[in-house]
């Protein structure tokens, strides 16, 4: 699949399911259920 | 990411969650999450599959990782902003405070709920369902 462009403010996410470290499943739904969301991307780890 | 932990309480007295991603496998990113106490969830992209639909992924490194960013997305599941570190520039949790106090969490739920044409109900697709559905929606923006 071709990698797209970076998302426009204003535009709508589209929903995603995956799963934390612990094996817990999350949407991105769920995880907008309180409140808005900060997603940090980061390199990670050896 | 550890900025983001020292600040966490002030982002949740704010209505603000926090989730960290990256591609490492779930052994990798739990020795992470304990070693650096994180209050938070990172979620797994080992498929590659959101940093590739959100424009974010670093192919030259490795099998490809996540460029680093810090995206802010509201209830409505509106992006918000969009920050993505460069060679000099990385995001500062500071900044983001400040950008969440001058938004208006409590805005009226007819904004904050999306639209009936728009909720999408998503059950643990597969990741190629995932895939496709993504990529169906920015080819249709």
């Amino acid at each position: 699949m071709n990698e797209l462009q970076n998302p426009q403010v204003g535009a709508l996410a589209e929903d995603f399911a995956l799963c934390d470290s612990t094996g817990t499943p999350h949407t991105l739904s769920s995880l907008l259920t309180d409140g808005p969301l900060l997603l940090i991307f980061y390199r990670g780890y050896w | 990411m550890a900025e983001f932990r020292d600040l966490f309480d002030d982002f949740r007295s704010l209505g603000a969650s926090i989730a960290a991603v990256a591609v490492d496998s779930p052994e990798q990113s739990d020795r992470v999450r304990r070693q650096y106490e994180l209050p938070f969830p990172i979620l797994c992209d080992t498929q590659r599959q959101l940093v590739r639909a959100w424009g974010l992924l670093n192919a030259k490194e490795r099998d490809g990782i996540a460029v680093p960013a810090v995206l802010l997305l509201g209830r409505d599941r509106r992006f918000r902003s969009i920050m993505i570190e460069g060679v000099a520039t990385r995001v500062r949790a500071a900044d983001l405070l400040t950008l969440l106090r001058s938004y208006p969490i409590s805005a009226s739920s007819a904004d904050d709920m999306p639209s009936n044409a728009q909720r999408q109900r998503v059950i643990f697709p597969s990741l190629v369902d995932f895939g496709r559905a993504i990529w169906n929606s920015f080819t249709k923006l």
